[in-house]
């Protein structure tokens, strides 16, 4: 027979009493970093603001929530040819649950986003200090879109100057995004998961259920070495 | 289309590939779970004591309170019912460098690196311990060490014997391991944790460094299956939402927008 059990340091050790709530007023009649969402922030902004106001803390200006709602337009499409998105579809194949699909998006995109904004790490580091010439950009360049990225924010109205040096449509993107304040990384990405979730989800949810026999088991091709 | 290797496994008729062995002539009532576990990160079977030292290691790892963050975790999207989504969301936290055994894997690296530095001062004649508190001093923050809220780590203590008493405790990378505790401690005055332990004892093994990560890793999964399976049938309102009272607003105060009508 074992000895009974006794007190260990999470019975002892002198933990604080309340969980700290830094963002949202918990309970009825919530807020977002103090402004009123269901009488101020529903009535008088659109939701690109309120993402904006949630990450960065304050309410953008007109020109900044133009140029955000711009990029989360240009971040929203990930077609079935990426992993979250293909790991989406085959969530939805094996029957998984709506969350358990939606989650599997999640969970990619925002391994996609971190591995995007770690391969543009020097873009991010010279649009924070800009010392020197910009960085290389490690993506290939995208003359159509990235020009089309710019009459948008142009339109907008929000000055990004490192949109006239940026050859990669994610490094355009990138330059767009810290314009509109979200200066680091955690941030950015989650900004970025933010506007490619419905779209990934939708995907993954107009992909037949069960359908086994009618997905392609052998793409990409995989070799069995022993 | 660039083709994909795999070493793990093919599909077959009648008979399945796993590493290189047929899974039903083969595999099939000679391995064990942690043996699976070991092939299927390591790529190569184990022999019974090397399983049962992973056996071993599995027990003391299971230290399982549900207030551990990891766990609580587990048990908060647990609550909502699903044993999976839980378990699932729990093990994402753990691919830091800071809790779990996840980190063996960073100190499995550290202790190679020292190994090779202290061989090379080995060379040159000077000391080990010399050698390791060069080293020591080029690393701010060493894995493995540290225990908070008590002395020692007691899953290391309960755990050391048992390796003695199978001779893994004269191994290379345990004896550095136990050195480098004893100049940490000097040096910082912190003890090793069983994370830097498992990691000596899994590099003894012959694993790599990132091998031992994932292993460690995989042998404590047993405690988060336990609270995705346990908070998911309790379905516990109190993890699903906590009372007002419990919550301390600490952000903006109240304001106004520009366009508030």
């Amino acid at each position: 027979m074992s000895a009974p059990s006794r007190p260990g340091p999470f019975d002892e050790f002198p933990w604080p009493e309340k969980l700290a709530a830094r963002v949202v007023t918990p309970g009825k009649d919530p807020r977002i970093h103090g402004y009123d969402v269901e009488r101020d922030l529903a009535r008088g902004y659109r939701f690109g603001d309120l993402v904006l106001l949630a990450l960065v803390g304050e309410l953008p200006s007109d020109e900044a929530s133009r140029a955000f709602d711009v990029a989360l337009s240009f971040l929203a499409p990930t077609s079935i040819a990426h992993a979250p998105v293909h790991g989406g579809a085959i969530a939805r194949i094996c029957n998984g649950t709506p969350s358990a699909i939606a989650g599997t998006c999640a969970v990619g995109l925002a391994e996609m986003t971190r591995s995007t904004l770690a391969r543009h790490a020097a873009w991010t580091a010279w649009l924070r200090d800009r010392h020197g010439p910009p960085p290389p950009d490690p993506d290939p360049p995208n003359g159509a879109s990235v020009d089309a990225l710019r009459a948008a924010i142009l339109e907008a109205g929000l000055a990004v100057p490192a949109l006239d040096v940026a050859v990669s449509r994610d490094a355009a993107l990138i330059a767009v995004l810290y314009a509109c304040g979200l200066t680091d990384d955690e941030r950015m990405l989650a900004a970025v998961v933010t506007a490619k979730l419905p779209v990934a989800i939708a995907e993954s949810l107009a992909t037949p259920a069960g359908s086994f026999r009618t997905y392609p088991a052998r793409l990409p091709p995989i070799a069995y070495e022993e | 289309m660039t083709r994909v290797s795999s070493r793990v496994a093919l599909a077959g008729y009648g008979d399945h590939r796993y590493f290189g062995a047929s899974l039903f002539e083969e595999l099939l009532g000679e391995e064990t779970v942690s043996g699976m576990i070991a092939l299927s990160v390591g790529g190569r079977r184990l022999d019974a004591d090397e399983r049962a030292t992973l056996d071993d290691l599995a027990v003391a790892l299971s230290v399982a309170d549900p207030r551990i963050w990891p766990l609580k975790l587990t048990r908060l999207v647990a609550s909502y019912g699903g044993t999976i989504a839980g378990f699932a969301a729990g093990q994402l936290c753990l691919e830091g460098d800071l809790i779990g055994l996840w980190p063996s894997g960073v100190a499995a690296a550290n202790l190679v690196e020292l190994a090779i530095a202290a061989a090379s001062c080995d060379a040159d004649g000077a000391p080990p311990r010399d050698a390791i508190v060069r080293w020591l001093a080029s690393k701010k923050r060493l894995v493995g060490y540290g225990i908070p809220f008590r002395e020692l780590d007691e899953r290391l203590e309960a755990l050391r014997p048992r390796l003695a008493a199978r001779g893994r405790t004269r191994a290379r990378y345990w004896r550095l391991m136990e050195e480098l505790s004893r100049v940490v401690h000097a040096e910082r005055g912190l003890r090793p944790n069983i994370v830097v332990a498992a990691a000596a004892l899994l590099l003894d093994m012959g694993f790599s460094p990132e091998q031992v990560g994932a292993i460690g890793y995989f042998l404590n999964v047993n405690v988060f299956v336990a609270h995705a399976f346990e908070g998911a049938t309790q379905r516990a309102a109190p993890m699903r939402e906590l009372p007002a009272e419990a919550i301390d607003y600490v952000g903006r105060p109240p304001r106004t927008s520009p366009r508030a009508r």
